[in-house]
């Protein structure tokens, strides 16, 4: 830097002659070297400077990096212009959205005339208070909310007011279209849109960080029929709720989820408890005889009772201060098969209490039934589990007493007690189908084609033959289980149930439907167990959803299903000798179609 | 030659500095055309996004049940609506080609208040006419059925006089039952039943004219269809 530039040497070159040392330094030489010595002082500052803002100026002009932001890049296309994604059910319909909104403030020191200012925003907003605006805009401070996320058409209004020291700030507000459908679900966020409850606290992070939309394994339209029939239960029975599942049982998705009584996730506060409540997961019930499915299952697993071993039905079963007795006494013994279609109590015992404690206590556990459902909500109630497990414990879990679950562990073990023996975990999520679902045998495929055979039983010759949907090939089994009120149980308000499943001879949906505290009718002649309250729904379930889940309807007496799904009450599993040709419709011929009025129903 | 050097160095920087402070004002000018369209697509994307909420809020599923069943004549499909392919018959060799498409399956005809004059059209069909369907939505009488190209009409099979009486209001759900078998029966194969059976004259009169000789098809598929027919109709 100190050398000069090569642009300054020819003056350097005519200056630079030094004056013979020898001769007499006269004044006037010594002020000649002094000026000299003066001018390459001042040459060389004035050069080290250009040259450093040579430097610099090649610096900024082709080095110049990071030296001024690169403003701008092209936006991106298909990125959400909002902060929190989307979640969308398995067919990509809206579930909840964040929806930038402009949310309207003041400046009060901006606002000349606050009277008139107050009059117009109330115009253009009729829900704002008068009073209350005019002393916020008169006051003293820099700034006051006025409302919060204003719908686009109430911006226009205000917008088109034109007044001064009024301003917008722009905002995220979640948004969810299906509203009530899905609010169990979902759940909903707070105010700086933080999740608070269902899959927005689940998923929280996730979906503040990958603005991908959150794909759930939930089918809106089931979820809208499923509601629809649960209502329908509710108003007809006089119940205080009630929740209802469908269940994929070849890979643990959940295509629908209700409970009920729901919430507007719009707003959820100050609502009481039990409406914010998800009886679908978080309530644990003792389920009656729906665990018989699994008593059954357990016990024809071990090999050591076959479904044509009879147990004793008639003699009721002391234990301490209980007695176990029948819902309707039997008048003789019955079969296992009929255990299970009668939903015998003590059949039920008996078959457990012939393969212990131990064994029960193992089978339960390894159905999941002991800790709560890897579904992806925080609100995943914990089972209650009998702790120690003793015989008695033993006897009244065989029918589904002394110990409660929720509803989603009863549908995930009972989807592996039909699909072929295989437990899915239960997820809410849409499951990636080029990945190998996770399961875990749990009973042999055997063990299950006869459960399947079993469940086609209840709803042709059982509890539960209002559960048919003609062409689905419905099984299910039905569960009435008397509420624990304080420590005694009340004989009045129950929690009937059914599960049932479709179609039988290749089992592909469950479709769980649990009624709390339903009253009977006159129509039901004041019962209101399973197979009065909960299967009718179910069956009026799977008619509709049959179609949209593009199952084929198949006929119910063609050899193929008979032969899947036959079973009688001796526990014989092949169909009487060669079963008459199903009578083909009298439809065959033209004459014969039926007038169309004339439809039985 | 010094004096000549200077000069060529000298429009060389003029010219680069020309150059540079050129480029410079367009690159500025195209970064303030970058932003503007950056912000006008994410006033788009915002607009997109409140127009994607209001889509799915319009298509609740709530809504749209009480929508169709104020506006359509349709119901939830039933199992026995669906037949297998096997069943469906073949397609008899055409004898008069039709002019027009079948209209696709769901879409109405936009006069609903003509009364058909097909003469197997009986009484009952033609009084209630179009009239009938807006109310309540349930009570959808069978004239209900020139709406669709090709409904199950038994009646272009069956003599008229096989046909039900007309019913007035005795069992609400039996006619509005019998009309939904149209749509679906028409989904399974609107070709057969475009070409087979004589196309409903209120809904198209001009192939009607050369459609009108199919009743006269060969015997053979009467069975067919008849047994199709049943199927849909009586097989429940």
């Amino acid at each position: 830097m100190s050398v000069p530039p090569p642009g300054i040497d020819p003056a350097h070159g005519a200056y630079s002659v030094p004056p013979p040392a020898s001769k007499p330094r006269t004044s006037l030489s010594v002020a000649l070297e002094q000026s000299r010595n003066r001018l390459m002082v001042t040459a060389a500052m004035v050069a080290v400077v250009f040259s450093a803002i040579g430097v610099k100026l090649v610096d900024a002009t082709l080095f110049n990096h990071a030296a001024e932001p690169r403003p701008r890049m092209a936006a991106e296309v298909d990125a959400p212009p909002v902060n929190r994604a989307d979640i969308v059910d398995r067919n990509g319909n809206l579930l909840a959205t964040s929806l930038a909104t402009q949310s309207l403030y003041a400046d009060p020191k901006l606002i000349s005339r606050p009277d008139e200012v107050a009059r117009k925003l109330t115009t253009a907003l009729p829900e704002l208070d008068y009073k209350d605006l005019l002393t916020k805009l008169s006051g003293d401070k820099r700034f006051v909310w006025i409302k919060r996320n204003l719908t686009p058409r109430q911006q226009a209004a205000v917008f088109r007011l034109g007044l001064p020291g009024v301003y917008f700030e722009r905002e995220e507000r979640r948004f969810y279209p299906a509203s009530n459908l899905t609010s169990h679900l979902v759940g909903f966020t707070g105010v700086d849109n933080n999740g608070l409850a269902g899959l927005e606290q689940q998923f929280n992070k996730r979906l503040t960080t990958d603005p991908k939309p959150l794909q759930l394994s939930i089918d809106l339209r089931l979820q809208h029929i499923m509601k629809k029939e649960l209502q329908t239960t509710i108003d007809e029975f006089s119940a205080i709720g009630a929740t209802g599942i469908i269940y994929d049982v070849r890979n643990g998705e959940v295509m629908s989820m209700v409970s009920l009584p729901d919430y507007d996730p719009h707003n959820p506060t100050g609502l009481d408890p039990d409406t914010l409540f998800n009886r679908a997961t978080l309530g644990v019930y003792e389920m009656g005889s729906t665990f018989k499915i699994f008593n059954t299952a357990m016990s024809l697993d071990s090999g050591k009772i076959r479904v044509s071993d009879t147990f004793d039905t008639i003699n009721n079963i002391k234990v301490g201060r209980f007695t176990i007795r029948e819902y309707h006494p039997f008048r003789h013994n019955l079969t296992v098969a009929e255990v299970f279609q009668e939903s015998s109590n003590l059949g039920s015992v008996r078959m457990a209490m012939s393969l212990g404690v131990q064994h029960q206590k193992s089978f339960l556990t390894k159905l999941g039934m002991t800790r709560p459902t890897s579904l992806e909500l925080p609100e995943n109630g914990w089972p209650l589990v009998p702790n120690p497990w003793r015989e008695v414990n033993t006897m009244t879990i065989s029918f589904g007493h002394g110990m409660s679950v929720s509803p989603m562990h009863t549908v995930n073990a009972a989807a592996s007690i039909i699909n072929g023996g295989v437990l899915h975990p239960p997820t809410l999520l849409k499951r990636d189908p080029t990945v190998e679902v996770p399961g875990e045998q749990v009973i042999s495929p055997k063990t299950s084609a006869m459960m399947r055979r079993l469940f086609r039983f209840v709803v042709t010759d059982g509890t539960a033959k209002s559960a048919n949907a003609k062409g689905y090939v419905v099984g299910g089994k039905t569960g009435t289980a008397e509420k624990q009120k304080g420590r005694s149980y009340a004989r009045n308000s129950r929690m009937s149930s059914f599960l049932g499943a479709f179609p039988m001879h290749d089992p592909r949906y469950i479709v769980y439907v649990l009624v709390d505290e339903p009253k009977g009718t006159k129509k039901t002649y004041g019962f209101a167990t399973g197979g009065w309250v909960a299967a009718p729904a179910v069956g009026r379930i799977v008619k509709q959803i049959g179609p949209l889940l593009g199952v084929q309807p198949v006929d119910e007496a063609s050899p193929e299903v008979i032969n899947a799904t036959y079973i009688n009450t001796a526990g014989q599993t092949t169909p009487p000798a060669p079963p008459p040709p199903p009578a083909q419709p009298k439809g065959s011929t033209v004459a014969s179609v039926p007038p169309a009025g004339n439809k039985p129903r | 030659m010094k004096y000549k050097s200077a000069l060529f160095w000298g429009g060389l920087i003029a010219a680069a500095g020309f150059v540079l402070f050129e480029t410079s004002y367009e690159v500025q000018e195209l970064e303030e055309k970058l932003g503007s369209l950056n912000r006008k697509i994410m006033v788009e994307q915002e607009a997109i996004q409140v127009l994607k909420a209001e889509w799915s809020f319009l298509n609740d599923p709530t809504r749209l049940e009480n929508l169709s069943r104020e506006h359509l004549a349709l119901q939830p499909t039933e199992a026995r609506q669906f037949v297998a392919m096997t069943i469906v018959p073949m397609r008899p060799s055409p004898t008069v080609a039709p002019e027009e498409a079948p209209l696709p399956p769901m879409v109405r005809n936009q006069t609903p208040g003509k009364a058909p004059n097909v003469a197997t059209a009986s009484t009952g069909d033609s009084v209630v006419g179009g009239g009938a369907i807006i109310q309540g939505g349930v009570v959808i009488p069978a004239s209900a059925s020139p709406i669709k190209p090709a409904p199950i009409k038994p009646s272009a099979i069956v003599p008229a006089s096989a046909k039900a009486p007309p019913l007035p209001s005795a069992a609400k759900s039996a006619p509005a039952r019998m009309v939904t078998t149209g749509p679906t029966e028409v989904a399974t194969k609107p070709p057969v039943t475009a070409r087979t059976l004589a196309p409903p004259p209120a809904a198209r009169p001009q192939p009607q004219q050369a459609g009108f000789q199919p009743p006269a098809a060969p015997p053979a598929q009467h069975d067919s269809i008849g047994l199709l027919v049943a199927r849909l109709g009586a097989n429940r």
